[in-house]
């Protein structure tokens, strides 16, 4: 929740999650004036703008969605920050990604356009934005900004970028890569199942490979096993 | 009968409802760079170069390409070089700070003045650094750990297995959130009767730690940086083999004026500046650099819960 003294609105040269403080401070003084009007945003530092880049090997998560288990792209990212992965810096503002984007590219990654609306942005206490996925939604509590993800509506947009052909499924060799890397894991902690923590995430690491080794078979999306009903004895 | 005490002498003014310390004490914050720590490259000042990019070039020299065995009597057929480049780009960062001459003169003997300032930059250009720096973790191809899931040993281990698998030598570094330090810290904890459990270095990574170079886990040195990106409800952190990350800086020429200083190891250039009306002295501190991943197949980007 937004502390009680701030009031947001949306902001009238942005879209709906601009925003800034309407109200006028009421602790105002004779010497402070009559129209001032503090700004006022969550308390975070600013950062820049990103591109979201899929990689076609290594950017997969294998999540459950719509009552199916199914591979998902995941993302790396481009900040639009001079200096950094060779953004360069335009004279009076802005910055130039083109030669980075080039490079992400030549990299093996695809590089999905700002435009297709992933990103929004936050005023920050200090000035300047932040910003964040359209799926984040900020909950300030004091000083700290807590975050709260819409992983199914992520989900979905993700699935809908497959659907589209905006980015191609799984290749079946990734697959083998991704299966491979978890059964390492699984196998690693197969020894230490006495230990109540680490069986609770090696049953589900093991649940998982088993689904991904399905996916792999079938290359359809595996439906999420349903628990037999429970047999009620009826009263006689 | 009457009795001084403090309150009398408070309300008369011959007591100071409070007095201030001596010494200005800078916030909490995480001071600590790796710039000069080795585990990254220094690709060299664009000073005079004709450009603010400098490109790293990479060739299959050595054994990167292989003999292939030739019968007796035919001819060796010729092979290509396989070259590749990256780019470092070196952008214009900066602080100002403007402190009117009142507020520097009714301060203390080691208050907040024009030199204090001035030395502060050289701090300010290092948070820059770092920022620029594990910003750059967010584009490499390899990963390691689970968005929204606190990190574990297992991913650790992944991220080591990653750059084995990539064929990287021993030489390996790592930044972590300090979010990232503690998850690690406490999965480590859960380590029992194995190879890592016996190892010397688990009771030395447990201990608590600093800022900056916390210890080396696994035979990877680990930073904690709180400059790690955030993304939503994850952190970035990476770890990688020496070539992988390099940065250049910028260093203007020095001009035959007064009233530049330049912090000793830095490439920070503060320049004292008057503006006679307001009786005020502008603090300017630049510097020029950047930072990239150079050589994508050295590093592992290392995501877990923020």
């Amino acid at each position: 929740m937004v502390p009680k003294p701030f009031f947001f609105v949306p902001h009238d040269d942005g879209g709906p999650l601009f925003f800034k403080q309407n109200m006028e401070n009421h602790m105002s003084q004779p010497w402070t004036g009559t129209k001032q009007i503090d700004e006022s945003g969550i308390p975070i530092s600013p950062n820049t703008p990103y591109w979201l880049m899929h990689h076609p090997e290594t950017c997969w998560d294998f999540v459950c969605f719509d009552g199916a288990w199914m591979f998902l792209p995941s993302f790396r990212r481009l900040f639009e920050l001079p200096g950094c992965n060779g953004v360069r810096m335009v004279p009076r503002g802005g910055s130039d990604s083109q030669l980075a984007r080039i490079q992400m590219m030549d990299n093996g990654f695809e590089i999905l356009d700002m435009e297709m609306g992933y990103q929004t942005r936050f005023r920050t206490r200090s000035g300047g934005w932040y910003y964040v996925d359209v799926w984040s939604t900020p909950k300030v509590l004091g000083r700290k900004v807590i975050w709260k993800f819409d992983t199914q509506s992520f989900n979905r947009w993700r699935l809908d970028l497959l659907k589209d052909g905006v980015i191609a499924p799984p290749d079946e060799d990734v697959l083998t890569l991704l299966i491979d890397a978890k059964s390492k894991r699984v196998e690693r902690n197969a020894m230490k199942t006495h230990i109540p923590a680490i069986k609770e995430n090696y049953d589900k690491d093991f649940q998982i490979l088993e689904l991904m080794k399905q996916y792999q078979a079938t290359g359809k999306p595996i439906p999420v096993p349903k628990e037999p009903k429970k047999r009620v004895k009826k009263s006689v | 009968m009457a009795i001084i005490d403090y309150n009398v002498l408070d309300t008369d003014g011959i007591r100071m409802d409070l007095m201030i310390e001596n010494e200005v004490r800078a916030l909490l914050h995480d001071s600590a760079s790796i710039r000069n720590s080795g585990a990254i490259l220094y690709a060299g000042d664009v000073a005079g170069i004709g450009s603010d990019t400098i490109a790293l070039r990479y060739s299959s020299l050595d054994g990167f390409t292989e003999m292939s065995a030739v019968a007796d009597g035919t001819e060796i057929s010729n092979t290509n070089l396989t070259n590749a480049t990256a780019n470092i780009a070196v952008a214009r960062q900066g602080l100002r700070y403007d402190l009117t001459d009142l507020a520097s003169l009714s301060g203390f003997g080691n208050d907040i003045d024009v030199f204090r300032l001035a030395e502060s930059m050289r701090g300010a250009f290092e948070a820059r650094f770092m920022t620029l720096l594990c910003a750059t973790f967010a584009g490499i191809t390899a990963q390691a750990g689970t968005t929204n899931v606190s990190l574990s040993v297992d991913d650790f281990m992944d991220a080591i297995y990653a750059l084995e698998l990539a064929n990287n030598p021993h030489d390996l570094a790592c930044v972590l959130a300090p979010r990232q330090v503690a998850d690690l810290q406490a999965s480590i904890r859960n380590e029992t009767g194995n190879a890592i459990a016996f190892n010397p270095a688990q009771s030395e990574i447990l201990k608590v730690v600093g800022q900056g170079m916390i210890g080396s886990f696994m035979g990877v040195d680990i930073h904690k940086s709180d400059k790690c990106a955030t993304v939503g409800t994850d952190r970035i952190g990476a770890m990688w083999s020496r070539g992988a990350l390099a940065y250049a800086q910028g260093t203007p020429q020095p001009l035959a004026v007064g009233g530049v200083i330049r912090p000793a190891g830095t490439p920070v250039m503060v320049e004292l500046q008057r503006d006679a009306s307001l009786s005020l002295t502008e603090i300017v501190g630049t510097a020029y650099c950047g930072a990239a991943l150079v050589e994508d197949a050295r590093a592992c980007e290392i995501i877990s819960k923020a």
